[in-house]
């Protein structure tokens, strides 16, 4: 019985050191699920800043709601300004937030383009399953604006929960067509990408908030992406400079 | 626990501490998810007409999920327990394998199989212009594929248990196989066939991974109510807690009418 | 109405090969210690499984021929099957079961209501009609097994170790509806390992062992000239001629009182098994029946068991525990008081 009262106590006891503070060695960085790529180009060079760190991918949605629910959080990278907003209202962010890259919005289709894709206009064509992104999440959002503003009216048949899963719709032929994120697009070998022309494009920019404290670390990631092995990863991977 | 004494004697305390470390353990979630639910701000996530639809159509697709299993599940789970057709371990693995894929996997499959570009898909798209993803069948099916091996190993355990001796004497009695199957083994594998279905009824109702790559999210057809929970954690929070505690309250009312002895028959315990 | 029985079949290792007749009427015994593959012949006549050689037929019919595939399935072999365990089906109640064979050929309910009443009443039980499976003793839903089997009317009827499952009661009951259901248009299959039920059920009986048949014969021809182990260990059950005049039983000088039975009057064989005699230093008290006063003849020691041969009247074999005999403290010679029931003693027609 001692042993056991032994046990729950030693483990109550970690228990408190890992709530209390869990940045000592890592620092933590959540991204928008479209960095994915450059992040890890990143974190597997050894010279750079980002190597070593904690990298958590999602919706920017959803890593922004579990900031305000007291994630232990060094820097967030969103790709929509409305989440970064919120944050700051809420009191967070010890740093004015930057833009760090740009992205825009594409149409991916297969490859070949068998059925002669071109603008926005014939994604309203009744022959073109497409996909877009779930408004609510920051690429269906940038999707609606566009759409709407260029006055199309579309049906798609699905709203995925974000641009991943869009280009995997279109990426195994189950839609004809996708609207995602340009990085995404050329990610993939499997489709094509038509932009959008001018005057209906959407720039998205993404913006990179400091949340913790004093935290050299944190500031040396910002500082890195700005810079120029930052800013070279960002545009290999087909992100627009700020 | 004894009328007389919280602590009965002949319980040890260590099973007490831990059983109670347990119960805890799956009650606080439910208890912190029921406190974090804004109560005091308006039910308009669950008045407004999509939630409505996602509910309407989880309940619709996960009780047909739980009619086709019983259907097809049933029968195969009759082979697996009482044929002796060559193989049988290996088709077990293979029918109940969809149980242990992460769901997410499981639909891809679906898709590689059934999608448009599927290897049987594309035969139902090009002869009979039936095209399934992003439909009301697409979920079903993607329910049916990871929720009925509940079915088919509880009732297969149910059929091993259930005497052969008694569908004997029926025969020798003068009833066809079919018949004793009808009315003398499915009786008595009842308690396991309806523990199935509420372990499979369940599992298609919480359906989230398989559904959402191999049906897509549109609404009333395929948004179904985890989905739209897990969209909305990506817009409104409070929306998304409210539609949590809808699918709790809705699952633990369920089990409460079920009461206890239909899923207490899962185990073989009667 | 014959059956012909002429199989072989690998039961495990053993080679089962019978051959034997069955009429109408008549009812047979296949007699054999455990694993001599009794059940198998029984489940093979039924239909539950399949000769790999040879044939059953049924007036000439083909039940089961191995060599050209014809096999008639269970439910259309005129054939009801008792169970040891009884295997009432556990979510019918009484008359349902009894009912069920006549539902299954189409009967309607009503009809097969009315069948299952008349036969739970033909075995005296209807008062168990309204009640469940799980509700029932031992004996009862052995009785409520028998009658299902004869609701269906059957031509055939088997019965696997019908008694074995019962406490003693109810076995001497069991036996005595058994002997009664006999009939003209009736053939009876009766397996067990019990050679006093076999000498006093049937008309013949087959000794089986490991799968073969020792001996076919009456009852008064297996015990003249027992030709196996099982059939002579008969002889250490005490066989005894006498003349029964209704319940009440002389050989030679000797008088004994028996239980219910359905063996008309004149000379029979009656059969005490040697367990079933008890020994006391004295008279014992509140048993009058049955009670001798003898004297032993010699004593036979195994490791586990005592057999003390008794003298005059009654030259019985009669087998004690070490212990029980070391508490009697008796040797050849000696003088005590032997009793048996009167439900222990077993009759046949000579």
């Amino acid at each position: 019985m001692r042993l056991i009262a032994r046990l729950v106590l030693a483990i109550s006891l970690l228990a408190a050191c890992g709530s209390g503070d869990s940045s000592d060695d890592g620092v933590v960085v959540f991204a928008a699920s479209s960095l994915v790529d450059v992040l890890t180009d990143l974190s597997a060079d050894d010279e750079s800043a980002f190597s070593g760190a904690v990298l958590s991918f999602a919706s920017s949605a959803s890593l922004a709601a579990q900031v305000i629910d007291g994630a232990p959080v060094d820097l967030i990278i969103s790709a929509d300004r409305k989440q970064i907003d919120e944050l700051v209202a809420a009191g967070f962010g010890t740093s004015e937030p930057q833009v760090i890259a740009q992205n825009s919005v594409v149409i991916a289709v297969e490859v070949g383009n068998p059925l002669g894709i071109s603008s926005l206009d014939d994604l309203s064509r009744s022959d073109v399953l497409l996909a877009v992104a779930a408004p609510g999440v920051p690429l269906g959002e940038y999707s609606e604006a566009m759409l709407a503003a260029a006055n199309v009216d579309v049906s798609p048949v699905t709203f995925e929960a974000d641009a991943r899963a869009v280009l995997a719709k279109v990426i195994l032929g189950e839609v004809d067509a996708g609207v995602v994120y340009a990085t995404d697009a050329e990610s993939s070998d499997d489709v094509e990408l038509i932009r959008i022309t001018e005057g209906d494009e959407v720039s998205v920019e993404y913006m990179a908030l400091q949340l913790s404290d004093g935290s050299d670390r944190a500031v040396e990631l910002l500082q890195e992406l700005l810079g120029d092995r930052g800013q070279q990863a960002l545009a290999r991977r087909g992100f627009g400079l700020p | 626990m004894s009328r007389r004494h919280r602590h009965d004697a002949r319980t040890p305390i260590v099973i007490l501490s831990l059983g109670i470390v347990a119960v805890a353990f799956f009650v606080l979630p439910l208890v912190a998810l029921a406190i974090r639910v804004p109560w005091s701000s308006s039910f308009d996530a669950l008045g407004n007409d999509a939630t409505i639809e996602a509910l309407g159509l989880s309940v619709a697709t996960s009780l047909i999920t739980t009619v086709l299993a019983v259907i097809f599940g049933v029968p195969l789970a009759w082979l697996l327990a009482r044929s002796n057709m060559p193989g049988r371990q290996t088709i077990r693995g293979l029918c109940t394998l969809s149980m242990v894929l992460p769901p997410v996997v499981a639909g891809v499959a679906l898709l590689a199989s059934l999608g448009r570009r599927g290897v049987v898909g594309q035969i139902l798209d090009d002869w009979f212009g039936v095209r399934l993803p992003f439909t009301m069948p697409a979920v079903i099916v993607a329910q049916l594929f990871v929720a009925m091996p509940f079915l088919v190993l509880t009732v297969e355990s149910g059929f091993a248990r259930s005497s052969t001796t008694v569908e004997e004497a029926a025969r020798t009695l003068g009833a066809t196989p079919w018949y004793v199957f009808l009315r003398v083994t499915i009786p008595a594998t009842r308690p396991a066939i309806v523990a199935g279905a509420v372990l499979t009824w369940a599992r298609a109702l919480g359906e989230f991974g398989a559904t959402i790559t191999f049906a897509g999210n549109f609404p009333g057809a395929t948004r179904t109510l985890p989905i739209a929970t897990y969209l909305a954690l990506e817009t409104n929070v409070d929306d998304a807690l409210l539609i949590s505690m809808l699918m709790v309250v809705l699952s633990l009312v369920i089990l409460v009418a079920l009461r206890g002895r239909w899923v207490g028959a899962i185990g073989g315990a009667r | 109405m014959t059956l012909s029985v002429d199989v072989k079949r690998l039961i495990g290792s053993m080679h089962l090969d019978v051959s034997f007749t069955v009429e109408a009427g008549e009812t047979i015994a296949i007699v054999g210690p455990n694993g001599a593959g009794k059940s198998s012949l029984l489940r093979m006549i039924a239909g539950l499984s399949a000769a790999d050689e040879g044939r059953i037929t049924w007036n000439g019919a083909d039940w089961d021929d191995a060599s050209s595939g014809e096999f008639v399935p269970t439910e259309k072999r005129p054939v009801s099957y008792v169970f040891q365990d009884h295997a009432l089906i556990p979510h019918l109640n009484v008359l349902d079961n009894v009912a069920f064979g006549v539902r299954a050929s189409g009967g309607r309910r009503r009809v097969a209501r009315e069948r299952a009443t008349h036969a739970l009443s033909d075995v005296g039980s209807l008062e168990l009609a309204d009640r469940m499976p799980s509700e029932l003793s031992g004996g009862e839903s052995q009785t409520v097994a028998i009658a299902r089997a004869l609701a269906t009317k059957p031509e055939l009827m088997l019965f696997d170790e019908p008694f074995a499952a019962l406490d003693a009661g109810a076995r001497a009951q069991a036996r005595r509806l058994f002997a009664s259901m006999s009939n003209e248009s009736l053939a009876r299959i009766l397996v067990t390992h019990d050679a006093v039920d076999a000498l006093t059920l049937a008309d013949r009986i087959v000794a089986l062992e490991s799968g073969s048949i020792v001996q076919v014969g009456t009852p008064s021809d297996v015990l003249a000239t027992p030709r196996s182990h099982f059939v002579a260990e008969i002889l250490g059950f005490n066989p005894l001629s006498g003349e029964l005049h209704g319940d009440q039983l002389s050989i030679g000088a000797m008088n004994l009182t028996l239980g219910a039975h359905e063996v008309s009057d004149g000379p029979v064989i009656a059969i005490i098994r040697p367990r079933s005699v008890s020994l006391h230093r004295t008279r014992p008290e509140g048993s009058p029946r049955n009670v001798w006063n003898t004297a032993i003849a010699a004593v036979d020691r195994t490791s586990d068991r005592v057999r003390v041969q008794l003298g005059a009247p009654l030259h019985i074999a009669v087998e004690v525990t070490p212990a029980g005999f070391e508490a009697l403290a008796t040797g050849v010679g000696e003088e005590l008081w032997a009793s048996v029931k009167a439900s222990e003693i077993a009759v046949h027609p000579a």
